[in-house]
C-alpha cells in the first residue's frame, strides 16, 4: 500500500505554500536559502528515511502503540499531547491562512467567518470519518488534483514572461552560508510522512515501503519550483513584496484560449481541495492521537457510526479556530509560520531519532514474530499469504 | 390430514382437496389450485392412481418428482409455495406442480445495448436461475433460498461462487436477509434497501440489474446475486461507485473507445451535479472568473431577466424535474407529446418571454442529458437529488460553496461501505485474498 504513503507525502509537499515556506524562503534569498534548500533537501530526506524506517518494523500499529511498547504511562501521555498540537496547530494554521487568502482574492465582498463557517464545517465532517475513509479520500483528492498542479506548473515554465536571468542570478547566492529558519522552511516540504503515524495503523503485516528515491527527487522538484519560480515571475527585488506570492504567481499566468482566463482561480481551486483534505487529515491525527491517550482506547481503523468523541474534539477544534480568526492576520500568521516552522523541525528530528533508536532495540525475533517481511524483503513474496491468514488471526481474537 | 389443512386455510376456496381410493390403497391430496398446474396433477398423480399401471406407493419413492415431507408444521409453507401433498398411509409427499404466469422471452429493456446479450432475467425465480447457470457452467455455483415476507412469503435465492466469493460479505447478506422483517416485499429495489443498515442512503451501494453478462461477471469476480420471484432485477452486491458508472459495452469494445466512454461519463457526472450551481456561484458572485467576452455575453443573455440567478435556476429546474418525471409516468404514446411540447415551451417560449436567460436553458439541457448517460437507474436518480444540496450552498457561499460541495460528496462517497467493502475508491486489489491496507483491527 506503498501509494497511500506517497499521496500524503505529497499532499504535505504541495501544501507546503499555505504555510509560509516561500515568504520565508524568499525574504532570506540572498542572505542563505539557497543554500539552505541544499541543506534542507539533505535533512528532510534524512528524517523521513528515518521514520519511516522506524514505522515500517510495526505495521498494524500507530505512533501511540509504538510508544507504549517501551515507554512508562506518563511520558506517552505528554508526548501524544504534544503530537495532537503539533498536528492540530498545522492543520489549523494552514486552514486560516487558506481562508484569509480566499477571501481576499475570490469573495472579498463576503465577511470572512462565513467562509470559515463552510470550510470549517466540511473539516469537522472530513475528520470525525474513519482513518480509512481518509485514505480513500486522500487518494481521490490527489489523484483529481495533481494533473491540475502539473497545468500549472507547464503553463508557468512555458511562460515567455519568465526571467531565466533573474532566477540564475539569485541562484548564485548558493555560497552564501544556510539560515535556520530557511532549512527549517525547506524540510516542511519532505514531512509528508509524519501522517503516518496514525495512518500505520492501516499498514498490512507484510507492509514494505518502497521506492523512497522518490522523496528527495519530488521533494527537492517542489521545494525549487516553489522558490524560483515566483523570482522567475517577479524578478529578484520585487518578489518579496507580495503578501501571497504564490497566488499572484499564478496571477500572473494566463490561459489566452479557456473559458477561464486567469491561472488564479484553478490555482485556488487546488488548494481549496488541498487545504480541505490537510485540514481534514490534521484534525483527525489530532484526535486520534487525543484518543490515544486514554490507555483505555481500542482504535478501529473503520467504523461505520461515528464515535460521538471525535465529533466533540473535533467541534472544539472548529472553535478555535473561529475565535482565533478574529485575532489573526497576515502579518501575525507570518511571524507565526516563521517561529512555528522551526519548532516544528526539531521535533520531528527528535522523534525520527527517537523512534529509530525506539524500533533499533527490539529484538529480531520479535520482529520476526508478528510482522513477516517488514524487515526481511525476501522472505516477503512467499509468506504473503501465510501473514494475510495470521492478520485474520488476530483480528478474530 | 384434510382436517388439518381445512382448518389452517379455513376461508380459501382455492385449497382443493380430495380423499381417493383404488384397489389397493387410500390416498389423500391437497393443493392450491391457483398455485398449481392441475393438468400436471392430473398427470403425474390422479391418473397413475386410477389406472394402478404400478403400485402407487412404488411409484411414490422411486419417482423423483415426488419426496417425503415429515415436518407437519411445512405443510402449509409448501402448498403456498405451489407444491402438492400427498398422503398415503401415513406418510405425507410432496410434488412441486406450481404454475407462474410470467412473461416469455424476456428482453432487456432498462439497460440496452447495442451488441451486448439481449436476453434479461426472467420474473420466474426458476428461470432466472436456469439463465444464469446456462451462462455460468461451473460446479462451484452455490444457491441459498430464504423465505423474505410474513404474508407474501417471497423466494429469495442467494447465487455465489464458493470458491471466489469473499465469505466476510456472504455471512452479512445472510445476516440481513434472515432479519428482514416486512409483510409483502414486492421488488429488488424494496429487498436492497432492507439489506442495507443505512436506510436514508443518498447512493446505491448495490447493483440492480437485469442484464446476464453483469451478473456472471460479477460472481466469477467474487460478487454474489440476490435473486427473488417476482422481479426481473437481480441485486448484485458488493460493488463499487466505477462499476455503477461503468455500461456492460464498456468490456465488449475496444479499449480506448471504452477508456473514452469512460471518462465521458465521468466528465457528464460532474456537469449535471455543478452547473446549475456553478451558474449561480458565477453568476451571482464571481462573474469575473470567465473570460471577460463570455461574461459579457452572459451578461447580455440575462438584460431582460428580472430576478436574480437562483430563481431562474428554481424555474428551469423545476419544468425540466416535471418534463422527465411527465415522460417516465406517461403511457408511451402521450409520453412523445409531453416531451414535445414542454421541449418546445423550454427552449424557445420561456427565454423569449424574458423569464429565463439563454444561457440558462443550455446550462439546463447538457444537465438533463448529462443525467441520461449514467448508465446504472438507481445511480442516475441519486445524481439527480444531488444537485440540489450544491444549488442550496452556492446561493449562499458562492463559488468556495460550491467546490466545497463537492469535496464533501467525496467524504461522504469515501465513506460509503458496500456490504463491508470499500465503496468509491480507484484502484481495487485484484482478489480479496490479496493483502489491502486497514486489515489488521485493534486487539
Amino acid at each position: 500500500m506503498n501509494r497511500y504513503f506517497y499521496y500524503s507525502f505529497v499532499m504535505v509537499a504541495m501544501l507546503n505554500l499555505m504555510l509560509f515556506v516561500p515568504s520565508v524562503l524568499l525574504s532570506e534569498r540572498t542572505t542563505g536559502a539557497v543554500s539552505s534548500m541544499l541543506v534542507a533537501i539533505v535533512v528532510g530526506t534524512l528524517t523521513a528515511y528515518a521514520a519511516t524506517s522506524a514505522l515500517a518494523r510495526y505495521p498494524g500499529r500507530g505512533v501511540p502503540e509504538i510508544l507504549r511498547l517501551r515507554l512508562p504511562e506518563w511520558i506517552v501521555k505528554m508526548i501524544l499531547a504534544i503530537y495532537a498540537f503539533m498536528f492540530f496547530f498545522a492543520s489549523s494554521f494552514a486552514l486560516i491562512a487558506f481562508t484569509i487568502l480566499l477571501n481576499r482574492v475570490l469573495t472579498p465582498d463576503l465577511p470572512v467567518w462565513n467562509l470559515m463557517l463552510i470550510l470549517g464545517v466540511l473539516c469537522i465532517y472530513g475528520s470525525t470519518r474513519s482513518s480509512m475513509t481518509l485514505l480513500f479520500m486522500m487518494e481521490i483528492t490527489i489523484l483529481l488534483l495533481t494533473p491540475l498542479v502539473l497545468f500549472v506548473l507547464f503553463k508557468g515554465f512555458r511562460s515567455p514572461d519568465v526571467a531565466w536571468n533573474a532566477i540564475y542570478a539569485v541562484a548564485r547566492y548558493v555560497n552564501v552560508p544556510p539560515t535556520l529558519s530557511s532549512i527549517a522552511a525547506g524540510t516542511f516540504i519532505f514531512t509528508g510522512y509524519t501522517n503516518m503515524a496514525i495512518f500505520n495503523r492501516l499498514n498490512p503485516p507484510n507492509f514494505r515501503l518502497k521506492g523512497r528515491w522518490l522523496i528527495p527527487l519530488f521533494g527537492s522538484g517542489i521545494l525549487l519550483t516553489t522558490f524560483f519560480l515566483p523570482i522567475g515571475y517577479h524578478g529578484t527585488m520585487a518578489v518579496d513584496r507580495y503578501t501571497y506570492v504564490w497566488a499572484q504567481t499564478a496571477d500572473s499566468m494566463t490561459m489566452s484560449f479557456g473559458f477561464i482566463e486567469r491561472v488564479l482561480f484553478l490555482f485556488l481551486l487546488v488548494y481549496l481541495g488541498l487545504t480541505l483534505l490537510y485540514t481534514s487529515v490534521g484534525w483527525h491525527q489530532s484526535i486520534e492521537f487525543l484518543r490515544s491517550m486514554s490507555k483505555s482506547y481500542r482504535f478501529e481503523v473503520d467504523f461505520s457510526k461515528t464515535p460521538k468523541a471525535n465529533w466533540w474534539i473535533s467541534c472544539v477544534f472548529f472553535g478555535i479556530c473561529i475565535a482565533s480568526m478574529f485575532v489573526l492576520n497576515e502579518q501575525t500568521n507570518q511571524i507565526i509560520a516563521e517561529r512555528w516552522l522551526i519548532f516544528r523541525m526539531f521535533v520531528e528530528l527528535a522523534t525520527a531519532i527517537f523512534l529509530l533508536v525506539l524500533t533499533r532495540k527490539r529484538p529480531a525475533a520479535d520482529a520476526m514474530g508478528d510482522s513477516i517481511g517488514s524487515t526481511q524483503g525476501d522472505a516477503m513474496g512467499d509468506s504473503k499469504g501465510d501473514s494475510k491468514k495470521s492478520a485474520k488471526g488476530e483480528a478474530k481474537a | 390430514m384434510l382436517q388439518a389443512i381445512h382448518e389452517r386455510f379455513a376461508n380459501a376456496s382455492d385449497v382443493k382437496t380430495h380423499r381417493m381410493t383404488n384397489s389397493q390403497f387410500s390416498a389423500e391430496i391437497a393443493y392450491i389450485a391457483t398455485l398449481v398446474d392441475e393438468s400436471k396433477v392430473s398427470e403425474l398423480v390422479l391418473i397413475p392412481f386410477a389406472k394402478e399401471e404400478v403400485p402407487f406407493n412404488d411409484l411414490l419413492s422411486s419417482n423423483p418428482n415426488f419426496s417425503k415431507l415429515d415436518d407437519s408444521a411445512r405443510w402449509t409453507d409448501m402448498m403456498l409455495r405451489g407444491f402438492v401433498l400427498i398422503k398415503l398411509e401415513a406418510t405425507i409427499y410432496t410434488m412441486d406442480a406450481a404454475r407462474v404466469i410470467r412473461n416469455t422471452a424476456p428482453q432487456t429493456t432498462v439497460e440496452s445495448t447495442i451488441e451486448g446479450p439481449q436476453i434479461a432475467l426472467s420474473e420466474d425465480l426458476m428461470d432466472s436461475i436456469n439463465i444464469i447457470r446456462s451462462r455460468y457452467a461451473s460446479p462451484d455455483l452455490e444457491s441459498e433460498e430464504f423465505t423474505v415476507g410474513s404474508l407474501s412469503k417471497t423466494r429469495v435465492v442467494l447465487l455465489y461462487d464458493h470458491t471466489r466469493v469473499d465469505p466476510a460479505v456472504l455471512d452479512i447478506a445472510r445476516l440481513k436477509l434472515r432479519s428482514i422483517q416486512t409483510d409483502v416485499l414486492s421488488a429488488s429495489g424494496e429487498l436492497s434497501k432492507f439489506m442495507n443498515d443505512n436506510r436514508k442512503r443518498l447512493f446505491p451501494v448495490e447493483m440492480i440489474t437485469e442484464r446476464v453478462d453483469r451478473l456472471t461477471k460479477g460472481m466469477s469476480k467474487g460478487k454474489i446475486i440476490v435473486l427473488m420471484q417476482g422481479s426481473m432485477f437481480a441485486i448484485l452486491i458488493p460493488i463499487t461507485f466505477t462499476e455503477l458508472m461503468t455500461a456492460t459495452e464498456d468490456r465488449y469494445e475496444s479499449f480506448w473507445t471504452s477508456a473514452l466512454l469512460l471518462s465521458l461519463r465521468f466528465i457528464a457526472l460532474f456537469m449535471t451535479t455543478t452547473l446549475p450551481a456553478l451558474y449561480i456561484a458565477v453568476i451571482s458572485y464571481n462573474p469575473e472568473l470567465f473570460r471577460v467576452q463570455l461574461a459579457f455575453s452572459i451578461a447580455g443573455s440575462r438584460a431582460s431577466v428580472p430576478y436574480p440567478s437562483f430563481i431562474e435556476v428554481f424555474i428551469m429546474l423545476f419544468m425540466i424535474e416535471m418534463l422527465v418525471e411527465a415522460s417516465v409516468r406517461l403511457p408511451k404514446y402521450i409520453g412523445s407529446t409531453a416531451t414535445t411540447v414542454g421541449g418546445l415551451i423550454l427552449g424557445q417560449a420561456a427565454q423569449q418571454a424574458g423569464l429565463v436567460s439563454s444561457i440558462m436553458i443550455i446550462v439546463t439541457s447538457v444537465m438533463a442529458i448529462s443525467n441520461f448517460v449514467i448508465p446504472v437507474y438507481s445511480l442516475s436518480l441519486s445524481v439527480r437529488f444531488i444537485k440540489y444540496p450544491l444549488i442550496v450552498i452556492a446561493i449562499f457561499f458562492g463559488l468556495p460553496g460550491v467546490a466545497c460541495g463537492v469535496f464533501a460528496l467525496l467524504i461522504y462517497l469515501c465513506s460509503q461501505r458496500s456490504f463491508g467493502k470499500p465503496y468509491f475508491r480507484l484502484v481495487l486489489p485484484k482478489d480479496w485474498k490479496d493483502t489491502d491496507i486497514g486489515e489488521v483491527k485493534s486487539k
